[in-house]
């Protein structure tokens, strides 16, 4: 997935093949039965969501897939191996499910929050604007619900941003706290407003205010060219 | 129970795209400790609109510089308030000003003026390329110069051509200028400067030795037009301009913040061989003949050349700045007051990510000092040595508080 370079014309439905295969990781981290996707690039159209290239998406259809509507992914290579592309098809639907709950939980908002933060973290690698936004920055951005770790943002020495879900010693440039599951869940689909749920305690924020700035802002443009399924 | 700052928020957020907007949103200062709105000020004290005195540091970012509610300058506000703002002509107060300016500002043969600052860093910008028939500017990397597309620090909004002739170069670093003028050949029409380069949440740079007579020269030699941002700290290091503290002579300078004290209001002034260009450069606004504002600033520059305010309030700045670094010293407490003494940035040491900045500024909040973690702060002439000292004290508590908190990242 690293060293994949979308073209220009298929980054968000490459976020959405990244941000999938975040979500299914966190799924398995909570002993969630789905499988794990491992996106890969098939040229410039297509997407295949697992490591044996079982489950292919055209660039369009994927972004179906993601915004909720039927699409049909290669017919031939889904059989090939029947019982594994029936796994990965089972898998988009529970991650569906998790976007589509309505009752908030800490292990869904986790599974969101690293979700979106892979959209955001696809775009910071390879959005030219974005990419161009990003040019003088590095560090790393912690995000809290209240005391609870949900994931983190950081850039590495060859310049490529990419997210964790794991706490580290690493000290955080910035540390963003969700007051409440209701205001995490929103950012992590980024509906955040960034000055009223400042102004309104909903979300803290401490540290270098010009990197989450930046990353809030492309977090939210990644967002909006990115379809999820629409529950809010 | 909410507070009055929240109630007014929430009402704010319906009808205001994100409730505030700009510098002043609380999301760019302390929103857990700030007031989001303010009643009334007078000298170097604001009321919040929850009745919390604040001892102020921010002068309303620059604006004020007699401290606010001068006395005399509302005086001479009301005074034309009560004949008319604004008129289908100019008033007389307007060539007043302007004459005011072209006696105090020594290279200055003439002054249009606006709103805002930013009305006129970007028309001169356009004076000097009508001038050059040039297209480039050079800008300092991280200086800010108003909200207008060639330069603002926001990210919505923007298309590619919008910076496209703006180019940078590193602050202090004239051979990185002179480099940008080899590369554009007979092709800059301006550097636009600020008199020491203040970023944001960054320390301020004052200018190394040599920096401007470099940069002068390069301007002169290049033909280019050297414009002097001073809206941020006019007044507030000479009161004949900033080029006098730093000693150069630039062909623009545009003013504002502390020019009307309070009052909407920002003047360009340039050399006589520039007045014709400037003609040819359409300016003007709906309320910029605004009568109470050009006599508010008239009333501010008075009161600066009588009492030296400029002097004044470096004076005050030093012995702030001086008081603090000392009890923080004693503390332990790596602080450093950067920039000039009358609108200096607080920088730690070891503290790039401004986790402990911000900490401080929380703490000195709960003292009721009005200090920001992400800009500098700014003396004005209202301040007293006793405000200082009651200040220092109170900010020493904060940094022993401070000092007692270890787990900050």
């Amino acid at each position: 997935m690293k060293n994949d370079h979308p073209a220009k014309e298929q980054i968000s439905a490459w976020a959405i093949a990244c941000s999938l295969s975040a979500a299914s990781k966190e799924m398995i981290e909570q002993n969630i039965w789905v499988q794990c996707l491992q996106p890969k690039l098939q040229g410039p159209s297509w997407i295949s969501l697992t490591k044996e290239n079982n489950l292919i998406f055209s660039n369009v259809n994927l972004v179906c897939v993601a915004g909720g509507t039927f699409a049909i992914p290669k017919i031939a290579c889904l059989l090939k191996k029947p019982i594994k592309s029936l796994g990965a098809l089972l898998t988009l639907i529970m991650i569906r499910r998790v976007y589509l709950k309505k009752k908030h939980t800490m292990e869904q908002v986790r599974i969101l929050m690293l979700a979106g933060l892979e959209t955001a973290v696809c775009y910071l690698n390879f959005h030219s604007y974005s990419k161009s936004i990003m040019a003088d920055e590095s560090g790393k951005i912690d995000f809290y619900l209240k005391e609870e770790f949900l994931g983190s943002v950081s850039c590495s020495t060859n310049n490529f941003w990419q997210t964790s879900n794991r706490n580290t010693q690493e000290k955080p440039s910035i540390v963003v706290t969700f007051k409440d599951l209701n205001t995490a869940y929103r950012g992590a689909l980024g509906k955040i407003d960034p000055l009223v749920d400042a102004a309104e305690k909903n979300v803290l924020i401490r540290g270098r205010i010009p990197l989450i700035e930046k990353f809030s802002y492309i977090s939210r443009l990644a967002m909006k060219e990115v379809p999820i399924p629409k529950t809010l | 129970m909410k507070s009055n700052s929240e109630l007014i928020f929430q009402r704010a957020k319906k009808v205001i795209p994100g409730g505030i907007y700009g510098h002043v949103a609380p999301a760019a200062g302390l929103p857990d400790c700030f007031p989001h709105y303010c009643k009334k000020a007078s000298g170097y004290t604001f009321e919040d609109v929850d009745g919390k005195e604040w001892i102020d540091f921010m002068c309303g970012f620059g604006a004020i510089l007699h401290g606010y509610s001068n006395v005399e300058i509302e005086r001479a506000a009301t005074i034309q308030r009560e004949m008319g703002t604004v008129f289908n002509q100019p008033s007389e107060v307007m060539v007043e000003l302007a004459e005011i300016l072209v006696q105090k500002i020594d290279f200055a043969d003439w002054a249009v003026f606006a709103k805002n600052g930013s009305d006129l860093t970007t028309w001169a910008i356009r004076v000097a390329r009508e001038k050059t028939k040039r297209k480039y500017i050079i800008k300092a990397k991280g200086a800010y110069h108003g909200v207008d597309s060639w330069c603002d620090p926001g990210l919505g909004g923007r298309i590619p051509s919008d910076r496209q002739e703006i180019l940078e170069f590193n602050w202090n670093d004239p051979d990185h200028l002179s480099s940008l003028f080899k590369k554009f050949p007979n092709q800059i029409a301006a550097v636009i400067l600020t008199p020491y380069h203040h970023p944001s949440f960054q320390r301020s740079e004052l200018p190394i030795a040599g920096f401007w007579e470099k940069v002068s020269a390069t301007c002169n030699k290049e033909e280019a037009f050297l414009i002097l941002d001073d809206v941020r700290a006019g007044g507030r290091l000479h009161d004949g301009g900033s080029h006098r503290f730093f000693n150069f002579t630039p062909d623009l300078a545009v003013y504002s913040k502390g020019l009307g004290n309070g009052y909407a209001i920002s003047a360009c002034v340039g050399k006589a061989e520039h007045k014709l260009a400037s003609a040819e450069v359409f300016l003007t606004g709906s309320c910029w003949n605004d009568a109470v504002a050009m006599a508010a600033a008239i009333s501010s520059l008075k009161i600066s050349e009588r009492e030296g305010v400029a002097k004044q309030v470096l004076s005050k700045g030093k012995y702030f700045c001086d008081q603090l670094e000392s009890v923080a010293k004693k503390q332990n407490f790596p602080l450093t007051m950067t920039g000039p003494s009358s609108m200096p940035y607080p920088f730690i040491e070891g503290d790039s990510n401004l986790f402990k900045i911000q900490e401080f500024c929380r703490l000195c909040a709960k003292e009721g000092l009005y200090f920001h973690p992400h800009h500098n702060w700014f003396i004005s002439n209202a301040h007293t040595f006793e405000s200082i000292d009651n200040s220092i004290l109170k900010a020493s508590l904060a940094i022993d508080n401070l000092s007692r908190k270890s787990n900050l990242v």
